[in-house]
């Protein structure tokens, strides 16, 4: 009975989201290489956290979009991804920030201090501008989002339909353009 | 192919479209269940298909339920067949579902953890804090240290940190060993790893935690994430701004092993706790969505099966319909090879013995209504007229002939038994009755009678018999047959007349003219031999008797003459109703009405002869009702098919007894008269082969004497 409750209550808290903001950004080109500087502010609240020190590992995602507009056809859209998992050693107590790409890890004695450090990405590089069409004009554009398709699946049912676990940022538009 | 067919193969097609792709869905669902701490992006997906899937089988389930409720609503044969069988298998299939379902939510929704957990948990724990104690004493171990090289590095200037860094890093067994001015800048360090060309300053936290005094370590992982320590001190140099050291230690190979394993285990046993609810749930998810699926294929398979398993059973009630209705043409077909499909053979069966007993039936009324059109049309034809009498003596029938004789409207007495003695006939059919009453009772007999009430005198001569009481219901009562043979009689008695006209006629005319003669000579002789007054009176009253009677014998005689004398016509075409106008001047002061249809077509009549039948039916009519206080008399013509009827009627007192026929010789009412006036009319509308009858007049209640004239063709 307390499960078919549960259900229920997930199923009305459909529509609720929680909120992530991008508060300041920049682009860069610097040697035919443009670079993104992001300074995003990522609310965690209990349950997530609960799930973190739980041992669950939280996959947030930068999703970072050049797209030149052009109708249905004529457009061109770049998509570039960049991964962070954060989770929680149990032995140190220490909260930890991985890169699954480099699979660099970053240890950080507060949730605080790793939320911080994940929402502050300072001068990544995005895309080469040869790998874009010089006769069209792009816009930048980037979000984060906690990436729900990564998380265990039973934990699906309920980020589906939680709002605790709606972490999602709006688009950041860049104010610079290729 | 018919509708419903269409129909059905669109529910099935729909539904299990429906069914697969739910099936398919739930199947990946559920694979993703049971590996619970896995990521599977496609969940949502399935998660849709599912509900797709689902939302196709229910929308084809209550399109089936809507369509059978219209059914139910049309009334249409078979559709409280299918709704039950649907039921019932709806229920057969509903109870071990629900049973499964419910003892499978009561097990999934069991927590196994609370039995099995407790005493894993206590080991994992303390694993863990010994774990903890073990990178603990590691950690202060780092720290003591870390304080031996900031007290040998403290007096070194940077020369000598740069060329003895290396060497202290090697002989401590350091991973790491960094200097930092006091802005953070890197002074000089040592890696073990050769390749490394710079190392990360120390965080904001740490420098302000080792400014206050306090000893600043931190846990951290190196690239091959084994643990390490990371230790910053404070470096005073005499006469030099704050300096900081920082270290960075390994922890040994076998305790990175051990942590490893220790960390994993502690790992997975939280989030195996974290998740149970959340597995469970997923996994009632996906029960749930194995029951819907099953219960809504329960029910379209229901709906299904009890449309197609109902099917044979429609058509046998279709077809019992038909057979209800008359139509014994529509064998059942199409029948399962079952029990089903043996009552449909048995049906066809009986349909064609139903058929066979249905077309003799037809054959034997076909023969009855054969006969009964050939007796009708024997009854409508013949003369006589016949009625007939149920069992319990209402008339029952009476044929064209009857009607036409008794000139009564017969309707009203159908299904009524006739009048007897006491009550007051009203038509002619209840004076004949009236006048049957005493033979009715009787099996066999016949009966003279006049009808002189109503309408027109007739002579009837009635038989009449019991009909056989063999046959059941409305037969076994009586019929009559009458003849109207008062025209035979009048004939016979007419011819009789004449002849005895004819002979008075001839042996009196001959001495009456003698005896005139002979009396005229006698008074011519005689009174002048006589010598008293009284005598010669005498003669001569004597004479006179003679004479007067002789005369009147002699009117007599030529009266007979006329009557017995065949007349001579000379028929010209006449205007009937001029003529009648013509003929009424003489009656100008007289209350002599004219009712004559116009037009009339001519007729070919003597007028003369006919003057002489007006004037005579005219005088006895005015006879008639002179002592009426508003006498009235209504000359009437009419057109009737190939003949004219003339009629004459007064209000006077009307025939008293008819009886007797007024258009006899010597029959009359008055006290004066030959008694020949009518007798001669007769004669001269004979002659034009006309008819006549006297009787009773409805419109003046008096006498009413019609005659008819028959209409010559053209060419005659």
């Amino acid at each position: 009975m307390k499960n078919a409750i549960c259900l229920v209550v997930l199923f009305f808290c459909l529509f609720a989201r929680g909120e992530s903001v991008i508060r300041e950004g920049a682009c860069r080109l610097e040697n035919d290489i443009w670079y993104l500087s992001l300074d995003a502010r990522i609310p965690l609240s209990a349950d997530p956290v609960r799930a973190l020190h739980s041992g669950i590992a939280l996959p947030f995602d930068y999703i970072v979009t050049l797209r030149a507009p052009g109708g249905w056809f004529g457009g061109d859209k770049k998509t570039v991804h960049h991964r962070l998992q954060l989770y929680y050693d149990h032995i140190t107590r220490t909260y930890l920030l991985k890169d699954p790409v480099t699979l660099r890890e970053r240890n950080y004695a507060t949730l605080d201090a790793a939320l911080d450090a994940l929402g502050t990405l300072r001068r990544v590089p995005l895309i080469s501008t040869g790998l874009l069409n010089p006769d069209k004009r792009y816009r930048i554009e980037a979000r984060l989002t906690l990436d729900a398709q990564r998380l265990p699946v039973s934990l699906r049912l309920t980020t589906l339909f939680s709002s605790a676990w709606a972490i999602d940022s709006a688009w950041w538009h860049c104010p610079t353009r290729p | 192919m018919k509708p419903s067919l269409n129909q059905m193969i669109g529910f099935v097609a729909l539904g299990s479209l429906g069914i697969v792709a739910t099936l398919f869905s739930i199947y990946r669902l559920s694979q993703s269940a049971i590996l619970p701490e896995t990521a599977d992006p496609h969940y949502v997906k399935m998660l849709s298909l599912t509900v797709i899937g689902l939302t196709i089988l229910l929308s084809v389930t209550v399109w089936q339920i809507a369509t059978l409720i219209g059914h139910l609503r049309r009334h249409r044969i078979g559709a409280r067949l299918s709704l039950s069988f649907a039921l019932r298998m709806l229920f057969t299939a509903l109870v071990p579902v629900s049973i499964i379902g419910v003892f499978a939510w009561l097990f999934l929704s069991y927590d196994l953890g609370k039995t099995f957990n407790s005493r894993v948990a206590s080991a994992l724990q303390d694993a863990l804090q010994l774990t903890r104690t073990s990178i603990t004493l590691r950690a202060n171990q780092a720290l003591e240290q870390t304080r031996s090289l900031t007290n040998l590095m403290v007096r070194m200037k940077y020369t000598d940190v740069v060329s003895t860094i290396e060497p202290l890093r090697r002989q401590g067994g350091i991973i790491e060993l960094a200097e930092f001015d006091h802005q953070g800048n890197l002074v000089a360090f040592a890696h073990r790893n050769p390749t490394v060309m710079t190392v990360a300053p120390p965080s904001n936290a740490a420098l302000a935690g080792v400014n206050e005094g306090r000893e600043y370590f931190e846990f951290a992982s190196d690239e091959e994430n084994d643990y390490t320590i990371k230790v910053l001190a404070k470096l005073d140099k005499p006469n030099l701004n704050t300096y900081y050291l920082q270290a960075v230690y390994p922890m040994p190979p076998r305790f990175n092993t051990l942590a490893d394993s220790v960390r994993e285990n502690y790992r997975q046993y939280l989030s195996y706790n974290y998740l149970q609810p959340h597995i469970t749930t997923s996994l009632l998810l996906v029960l749930g969505l194995i029951l819907a699926l099953t219960v809504l294929t329960a029910l379209w398979i229901s709906t299904i099966f009890g449309e197609s398993m109902t099917r044979p059973l429609r058509q046998l009630i279709k077809a019992t319909r038909k057979v209800t209705g008359g139509d014994f043409t529509t064998p059942v077909t199409v029948m399962p090879n079952n029990d089903l499909g043996t009552l449909g053979t048995n049906f066809n069966i009986m349909l064609t013995t139903l058929r066979d007993a249905e077309a003799m039936n037809q054959r034997i009324q076909g023969q009855l209504t054969e006969r009964n059109t050939f007796l009708a049309t024997i009854l409508d034809n013949i003369t006589a007229g016949v009625v007939t009498f149920d069992r319990q003596g209402c008339l029952q029938t009476a044929n064209q002939a009857a009607i036409a004789i008794l000139d009564s409207e017969m309707a009203r007495h159908f299904a009524h038994r006739p009048i007897v003695t006491g009550q007051t006939p009203r038509d002619s059919y209840d004076e004949m009755m009236l006048g049957l009453g005493e033979h009715l009772g009787k099996s066999a007999w016949h009966h003279e009678l006049t009808l002189s009430r109503f309408s027109e005198r007739r002579i009837l001569i009635c038989r009449g018999s019991r009909l056989p009481d063999e046959n059941s219901g409305n037969r076994g009562g009586q019929v009559i047959v009458f003849e109207d043979v008062t025209e035979f009689q009048q004939s016979q008695r007419d011819a009789a007349w004449e002849e005895v006209a004819r002979r008075l006629a001839h042996e009196i005319k001959n001495p009456l003219t003698p005896i005139r003669l002979q009396s005229e000579r006698l008074q011519r002789k005689l009174a002048a031999r006589l010598e008293t007054p009284d005598d010669r009176n005498l003669l001569e009253r004597a004479t006179d008797t003679i004479i007067d009677q002789v005369t009147a014998m002699e009117q007599l005689v030529r009266d007979f003459g006329q009557f017995a004398r065949p007349l001579e016509i000379r028929r010209q075409p006449t205007n009937l109703n001029a003529l009648l106008s013509e003929i009424a001047e003489l009656y100008r002061e007289s209350p002599l009405t004219l009712d004559l249809q116009e037009p009339l077509p001519a007729v070919a009549v003597d007028p003369g002869q006919l003057r002489q039948v007006m004037l005579n039916l005219t005088k006895n009519a005015l006879e008639a009702c002179a002592n009426h206080p508003r006498p009235r008399i209504i000359w009437h013509t009419r057109h009737e098919d190939d003949r004219l009827l003339v009629s004459v009627e007064d209000n006077g007192p009307g025939f008293q007894d008819l009886s007797k026929d007024p258009f006899e010789p010597y029959v009359t009412s008055k006290s004066k008269g030959s008694g020949l006036g009518l007798a001669i009319v007769k004669k001269i509308i004979s002659e034009h082969q006309g008819g006549i009858k006297a009787g009773h007049g409805k419109r003046l209640n008096g006498a009413k004497i019609t005659f008819t004239l028959p209409i010559q063709e053209r060419h005659e």
